[in-house]
């Protein structure tokens, strides 16, 4: 089971705590059904220098130089040169593109294999060893996506060579290791067994260039391309559900051009309801693709990678995500205690504003969160926000009294907040909270006498809104753990929230 | 001659009316003197007095408490168509005894603590006798009795020979337990050892202490928690323990807190056996033998004498309902502690603190406990006998306030159901502690 996390799923998984342990990741899916994909819900850019950069990642651990073993006519009886099974580290890697033609190349400085011999010369048998340097290896082969190398390939977003490559050596040359007594007596390896060998080594080098060039960007850098479901563990079989991202990569979409390499993908999202959700249909924001990505704005931000997901997507994913049950959290160890990640300090609840100030509850509280209504979700293009807005957004909390956890008060509110992506560690995004406005929050606790005085509920749901997810709300970035990403800035536009990253071999 | 005769009086006469009216003074001084005739012999023990007419030791009468009855640590227990009653009145520290006179409780003082904490009562009764138990400043357990065919107002101390050679230091996690023979048992979490203890205090108030359960027995398989569940920082093996008798059977149910796990111990003649009833698993196949399990054990046996607990789940936040058939226990869910919310959508509740287990008339289950998220009392009552298969269903009862916090609930043949539990009002001043009874014709 590999685990991805995907950022669309994330907004809202991160923005209710949902922690990774609580989710069950698996690849494909178990719906019977086939859904309808919005056509281009997301798309990625990458640029050539970031493409290059993915190939040194991919091979960071050698590229395979290896040949079978191959017969050669010589004085002996029997010589056979291979086989080849060895790994040449790339110096360095670059993407030319010219007359819209990319070519990939590879650069090795100190390139050296050893080819080894198997001589056979009556009943004796002779393993010698020669050593094939040169001072530098070049090897070039021109790329594109599969589609446009074989129409029916798999994987047709993938790149592969196209067409024959080139190897060139510089200085290259010849030694044999150690003693070989058949050839000390033989003049072989100074005439066609020399050339053969070479010519061997050509051969293996024409795979190995061929090799190279092939190279999934989207697996690569992690991006959602088929599909996963996600499941919520919680030991509350009420908050059992499954959502369910379609994904594919839209026909015909990938490219390679002058600018880099640019992927589309078709994307629909289910869900399976948890009793603990509305029951409520889904109305996510109306349907309209990302715009196209300019490299401009990658080449302005210094960003080798370029991630824009539709807010309808984004919409779709907070809204099943909470069908799901995925954000019905709270005491599901049943217990409270500093422990507990949610855990806050009771002092900090102003229970005084609500008319608990004579309580007296534990120490800690925790909150637990549902929901009437499912989120919705809105860019506001040119302040880099996401408003989200929750209607009948239920948080009760739980404190102690007499050292059993008791719901304290049941508050429920309608409020919008606004969110702004932000820098943050390695891995994730940080969404700010920008601001927060109450439509309209009401308290209900049986543990207030009758004479109790109110104060103003907006304000205090306001201000127990920040306590909780102030700081708290991180965007995992949509690639795998320990994918070397790193967010350079994000954008939110006019349809789509857009991601710019840069890619980092050191991580 | 004439003479005056004064009237003589016989001086005998005289003497004998003043020895008289002295025998007759001394008998009326004789009974009216503390220090008279009527001694006890031997001295009577602490808790009781001496009857100066009678030369008896009686129980010591207790003071009527006169305020509104509170609920916090309730303990209750029916007997002969009686129901007993012990609770603590928190701001005073009163320990309070007493009984259900036409519904309304009449109680008593007992003694007084110095700070109430986390103190809870045990008691149990049998055909003659009520015994209550709790935890002194010292540490160690006090144990009061009543005989049923005294006063109502006259409780006993247990006086304990020896009670000072006991090793042992007590804590808030203990149960007591009357047995046919009047003995009396004890069951407890020894604070130093965090283990499972039992003391017993026979009639002639010899007491004997021995472990009921200390993880370290060789051969045990109960040595170490189960498939590496074992949960880091929590120690203790007795939590919440709960006696029961059961003909000449002794069972206490308890809470294993290093493994999260439900325990049972049987005494065996001398010694005990010891078995994890509920690992984590009950009524989930699914389930992770890490989850936590077992607290507030009750246990009750129906009139076919199996044996029955109730208890909470923890990490499924319900009540679960174990029963003995054919050696094995069964498993239902007497609560999952799911409602329907504001919005149509089903809400987690916490349920399942406080349960306490008995039957009816008709031996169906019967137990009362905690629903923490609306802090109201409820009862969950299986349609049927354990002859039967059948569901639980649910009931709440409310309370003008918070209610449901010590939960209990007895049954008696002449009085039928009664649930009791602690109130919580707020007021300007914080919680005040109240006590709710329902009897029998408001229970399901």
């Amino acid at each position: 089971m590999k685990r991805r996390l995907y950022i669309a799923l994330t907004i809202l998984v991160a923005s209710l705590h949902v922690a990774c342990d609580d989710v069950t990741f698996m690849e494909g899916t178990t719906s019977p059904q086939s859904p309808i994909l919005e056509s281009t819900a997301a798309r990625s850019r990458l640029t050539t220098g970031g493409l290059e950069s993915l190939y040194e990642i991919r091979w960071a651990n050698g590229v395979p130089l290896e040949f079978e073993r191959r017969v050669v006519s010589t004085d002996f009886e029997y010589l056979a040169l291979g086989p080849l099974d060895d790994s040449i580290d790339v110096t360095s890697w670059s993407i030319a593109v010219e007359n819209e033609r990319t070519t990939l190349r590879a650069e090795v400085e100190g390139f050296e294999t050893v080819v080894p011999l198997r001589i056979e010369q009556g009943v004796g048998t002779r393993i010698c060893r020669v050593r094939v340097k040169a001072d530098r290896m070049d090897a070039s082969v021109p790329i594109n996506t599969r589609s446009q190398v074989d129409p029916d390939a798999e994987d047709p977003t993938a790149l592969s060579a196209l067409g024959s490559p080139t190897v060139e050596f510089t200085r290259r040359r010849t030694e044999l290791i150690g003693s070989c007594p058949p050839l000390e007596t033989s003049t072989a390896l100074n005439g066609e067994l020399d050339s053969d060998i070479l010519t061997y080594v050509d051969d293996a080098s024409t795979k190995f260039a061929l090799s190279i060039a092939d190279i999934s960007p989207s697996q690569e850098l992690g991006l959602l391309d088929h599909d996963v479901e996600l499941g919520h563990v919680t030991p509350f079989d009420i908050r059992a559900g499954t959502l369910t991202i379609f994904s594919q990569p839209a026909p015909e979409s990938s490219r390679l051009n002058t600018n880099g390499y640019t992927l589309d993908f078709d994307m629909a999202v289910e869900s399976s309801r948890a009793r603990c959700a509305p029951p409520g249909t889904l109305n996510p924001a109306d349907a309209r693709s990302p715009a196209p990505i300019p490299a401009s704005v990658l080449e302005s931000t210094d960003a080798d990678a370029a991630y824009a997901l539709s807010i309808r997507t984004l919409s779709a994913l907070a809204q099943n995500g909470v069908r799901a049950g995925l954000g019905c959290i709270g005491l599901e160890d049943g217990s409270i205690s500093d422990e507990s990640e949610d855990a806050v300090s009771t002092d900090d609840l102003d229970l005084e504003r609500v008319g608990l100030g004579e309580l007296k509850p534990g120490s800690l509280a925790v909150p637990v969160i549902s929901f009437g209504e499912f989120p919705t979700v809105e860019n506001v293009p040119g302040t880099n926000v996401i408003e989200i807005g929750w209607d009948k957004f239920v948080i009760d909390i739980y404190a102690e009294i007499q050292g059993v956890p008791v719901r304290i008060l049941h508050l429920t509110t309608t409020f919008e907040f606004a969110l702004q992506p932000a820098l943050s560690r390695q891995g994730s995004l940080q969404l700010q909270i920008g601001s927060i406005e109450v439509e309209s929050a009401e308290v209900t606790s049986r543990w207030r006498h009758e004479d109790a005085q109110v104060g103003d509920l907006k304000q205090w749901a306001r201000r127990l809104i920040i306590l909780l997810f102030e700081d708290r709300l991180q965007l995992p970035l949509p690639v795998e753990p320990g994918a070397p990403l790193e967010l350079v800035t994000t954008q939110v536009r006019d349809d789509d929230l857009l991601l710019l990253l840069r890619i980092d071999s050191r991580l | 001659m004439d003479s005056i005769h004064t009237p003589y009086r016989r001086p005998g006469s005289a003497l004998c009316r003043a020895v008289v009216v002295l025998v007759l003074l001394g008998g009326v001084l004789a009974g009216c003197d503390p220090s008279g005739d009527g001694r006890c012999e031997p001295a009577c023990n602490s808790g009781e007095v001496c009857n100066r007419v009678t030369g008896e030791c009686v129980p010591v009468r207790l003071k009527r408490y006169e305020g509104k009855a509170p609920g916090r640590g309730l303990a209750m227990t029916a007997t002969g168509g009686r129901i007993f009653l012990g609770a603590i009145e928190p701001r005073n520290g009163y320990l309070l005894v007493g009984s259900l006179s036409d519904g309304q409780p009449r109680m008593y003082i007992l003694r007084q603590f110095q700070q109430v904490g986390d103190r809870s009562l045990a008691m149990d009764s049998t055909d003659d006798r009520v015994v209550v138990g709790w935890l002194a400043e010292d540490g160690r357990y006090r144990l009061a009795t009543h005989r049923l065919d005294g006063e109502p107002d006259r409780w006993s101390t247990v006086q304990i020979q020896g009670a000072s050679n006991l090793d042992y230091v007590g804590t808030h996690d203990f149960d007591v337990t009357l047995d046919n023979s009047g003995v009396i048992h004890l069951a407890f979490r020894d604070e130093r050892t965090d283990t499972l203890r039992h003391i017993s205090i026979d009639t002639e108030a010899q007491w004997s202490l021995q472990d009921i359960d200390t993880r370290a027995d060789e051969g045990d398989e109960q040595a170490s928690c189960p498939d590496g569940t074992a949960l880091d920082a929590r120690e203790g093996l007795g939590v919440d323990p709960d006696l029961v008798v059961r003909g000449s059977d002794l069972l206490v149910g308890y809470h294993d807190r290093a493994c999260g796990d439900l325990r049972l111990a049987r005494r065996l003649e001398d010694d005990w056996a010891v078995s994890t009833v509920d690992q984590g698993t009950a009524g989930d196949p699914m389930g992770s033998t890490a989850n936590i399990t077992g607290r507030h054990p009750s246990l009750a046996v129906d009139s076919s004498g199996r044996l029955a607990m109730v208890y909470r789940d923890v990490s499924g936040s319900r009540l679960i309902f174990a029963f003995q058939r054919n050696g094995e226990f069964e498993f239902q869910i007497a609560d999952r502690g799911s409602e329907l919310g504001d919005f149509s959508q089903r809400r987690k509740h916490l349920v399942g603190q406080f349960a306490t287990l008995t039957f009816d008339e008709r031996d169906r289950p019967r137990a009362a406990y905690l629903d923490a998220t609306d802090a109201t009392l409820k009862v969950a009552h299986r349609s049927e006998s354990l002859d039967e298969d059948a569901s639980f269903g649910q009931q709440t009862i409310d309370a003008d306030s918070p209610n449901g916090f010590s939960s209990r609930i007895v049954f008696d043949p002449s009085v039928g159901l009664v649930a009791g539990s602690e109130t919580l009002s707020p007021t300007p001043d914080g919680l005040a502690s109240g006590l709710q009874i329902i009897e029998d014709g408001d229970l399901p």
